[in-house]
């Protein structure tokens, strides 16, 4: 999660605390420069300090570590966007809740739609870093490559560090794909897809958003003129989705000089508007175990940042969810969404 | 599968890390100190250049941004000479290392501030050419040119200039070239200076096909194994372990797993240690006698 997200979310948490019961709430940043350690350990000290939940943790790499320590002291925690593990889906544990995109879930959601991006293609290729979202999510997206009807479907895997893709668009282009989806983030994206361009590949790419912004997609397609770039997406960005928050998210976007807000603000707005119902909904004084008996109470609309409203129980910890598959336009030099939104169980089909 | 297009991707790689990998076998052999911050003096020089540069630059904005590289290079140069044989040169070689891993953590901090560890593209030779049927990126052939030039014009330096035979000559018997007159603090200054100002260059190369990124300071990791193979001591040798190294990477990545890449200079490393502990030169260093 970037600064301006942060901005925008804590601008609403804060906001609605004041007009709230709420007594004690923390706003703490458990960001990417610390590592799970870090973060465990500054949970501890928030919920130590009187923390009755905690909201953000944008990396899934932290998130296994601080809802276990949670557990512990019951403390809810409500993981953001972008990116979150598949402990939320059902069943679920006890104090885990997200918002954001769950990579298991989101894989074989990728692997769905590349149908739709490659409507006669015969092989899928999947590619990622070798992180656990990263693993999950190319594994169901071949399994759902494979029951969309492509008769080869396989992944590439690479390590973390790697910067220079020269030789991983190779392979992948070996593979004579005709739809790659690339399970990558934001700098990933910018190196590999120019590469896979440069290796020669000419069929349909599609980049989960999963913090990695539809300007960076549009950037990549100007520098890979033969590919057919797509993205698909749980959160608006600028320039498509309307509804009252989308408007509300635009203006205050605009006021803090944000030149073109994508879903990383759209994702840390509804954390911002989840957090500020439960608040409201949580009998004073809020406690933890009222908190959480806020959120597993929750079904809120999200006015147009999503395409289906947050809803939460006390068995399904993330609800259902939709996805939009957006397209780049190199007329209009814009994405656009193709179909609509497209609802989605948050239980997994079984591969 | 393009046999030329990895062909060429093997040979480009080779390229960069064997740039870095002299720089760091340079500062070596004059100074006896690894220089473990070469791959984020070169990713600095990048994000420098990617700073002014942009796609649509004409010829004097790629000047300016050219420029800017190079200037990052140069100070990083001085001050690393500064801080290594000035201010710590008294308290021996081990500590000169330890100062140029100090360096790396600062110049990542360094990054992080002023960039904030975003990502750029610095698509210097964007296009590609097609030849017998294979795609092959003018970025790789740009690179293979540069090196190139850049590695024969530094094997003239070092056999005919002045100042490459009193860099031979410090690397063979610093006191004796003293004794003889040979300037051995501007002589050492200008190796730091060389060795930065190659990494810089690798640095911008490597970032040109790929990006510019933090990460990619990991490059300076490679091109320190690959002098290693070469046994630190001979150019020609870091050169060849160099292309050894992008050999055997760009072969895991085609044939075998492209996630086992990490572990490639290791297992290189490790070989060469049983086989042959002193490196493909088979000259033994003798630290204590400088």
């Amino acid at each position: 999660m970037n600064k301006t997200c942060g901005i925008i979310a804590a601008a609403i948490l804060c906001a609605s605390i004041s007009g709230a019961d709420a007594e004690t709430i923390k706003l703490g940043y458990l960001t990417d420069t610390s590592g799970p350690t870090q973060d465990i350990s500054n949970a501890r000290e928030m919920s130590a300090a009187g923390s009755i939940a905690i909201s953000g943790l944008p990396l899934s790499t932290v998130q296994a570590g601080v809802y276990a320590a949670m557990e512990r002291n019951s403390v809810p925690v409500v993981a953001g966007y972008p990116s979150n593990i598949g402990l939320v889906l059902p069943p679920a544990k006890a104090n885990a809740y997200a918002t954001g995109i769950v990579f298991d879930l989101a894989g074989y959601i990728g692997g769905e739609l590349a149908r739709d991006a490659a409507p006669k293609g015969k092989t899928f290729v999947c590619t990622s870093f070798e992180s656990p979202g990263g693993i999950v999510s190319c594994k169901g997206a071949i399994a759902a490559a494979k029951a969309k009807g492509f008769e080869k479907a396989e992944s590439v895997m690479f390590p973390i560090p790697t910067r220079d893709f020269r030789a991983i668009a190779e392979r992948i282009v070996s593979l004579k794909p005709d739809v790659v989806l690339l399970v990558l983030g934001r700098s990933r994206l910018i190196a590999m897809t120019p590469a896979l361009a440069a290796a020669g590949y000419e069929g349909a790419a599609i980049s989960m958003e999963a913090g990695t912004g539809d300007d960076a997609v549009r950037e990549v397609a100007k520098a890979a003129p033969k590919i057919d770039m797509w993205s698909y997406t749980r959160f608006v960005s600028q320039g498509y989705g309307e509804g009252p928050q989308v408007t509300a998210l635009a203006n205050a976007a605009k006021a803090a000089g944000i030149k073109e807000w994508i879903q990383v603000h759209s994702g840390g707005w509804a954390l911002g508007m989840l957090m500020e119902d439960v608040i409201k909904r949580c009998a004073s004084p809020c406690t933890s175990e009222k908190f959480q008996q806020a959120l597993n109470n929750t079904k809120l609309d999200m006015g147009g940042l999503t395409g289906a409203p947050i809803q939460f129980s006390k068995d399904d910890h993330y609800g259902p969810t939709t996805y939009m598959l957006v397209h780049y336009d190199r007329a209009k030099d814009a994405m656009v969404p193709l179909k609509g939104w497209r609802n989605y169980s948050s239980t997994l089909p079984k591969f | 599968m393009s046999w030329l297009g990895n062909l060429l991707t093997a040979l480009a790689t080779g390229c960069i890390y064997s740039i870095m990998a002299v720089g760091v076998v340079l500062i070596y052999r004059t100074s006896r100190v690894l220089a473990f911050h070469v791959g984020e003096v070169g990713m600095l020089a990048a994000y420098a250049m990617v700073t002014i540069w942009t796609p649509k630059a004409g010829p004097l904005q790629t000047i300016e941004a050219i420029l800017a590289g190079c200037a990052v290079a140069l100070l990083a140069g001085i001050v690393m000479y500064i801080l290594v044989e000035r201010l710590g040169g008294r308290f021996g070689h081990f500590i000169g290392t330890v100062v140029t891993i100090a360096a790396t953590i600062a110049l990542n901090g360094l990054m992080s501030l002023i960039w904030g560890g975003q990502t750029y593209r610095l698509p210097l030779f964007p296009g590609a050419i097609s030849v017998a049927g294979a795609n092959l990126p003018l970025q790789n052939i740009a690179v293979i040119g540069i090196s190139f030039m850049t590695l024969t014009s530094i094997g003239i330096l070092m056999r005919y200039s002045a100042l490459g035979i009193d860099m031979q000559a410090i690397a063979c018997n610093l006191p004796l070239s003293r004794l003889h007159g040979i300037p051995v603090q501007t002589t050492l200054c200008a190796a730091w200076v060389f060795g930065s100002m190659l990494a810089a260059l690798a640095g911008v190369l490597i970032a040109s096909v790929s990006v510019v990124s933090i990460e990619g300071s990991f490059i300076g990791i490679s091109a320190i194994v690959a002098a290693l193979i070469g046994g630190m001591t001979s150019i020609g040798f870091a050169i060849v372990g160099a292309f050894l190294l992008a050999a055997c990477e760009t072969l895991v990545t085609m044939f075998g797993e492209p996630r086992f890449t990490p572990v490639i200079p290791v297992i290189c490393l490790l070989i060469l240690l049983i086989v042959r502990p002193t490196g493909l030169a088979g000259r033994s260093e003798n630290i204590s006698r400088v």
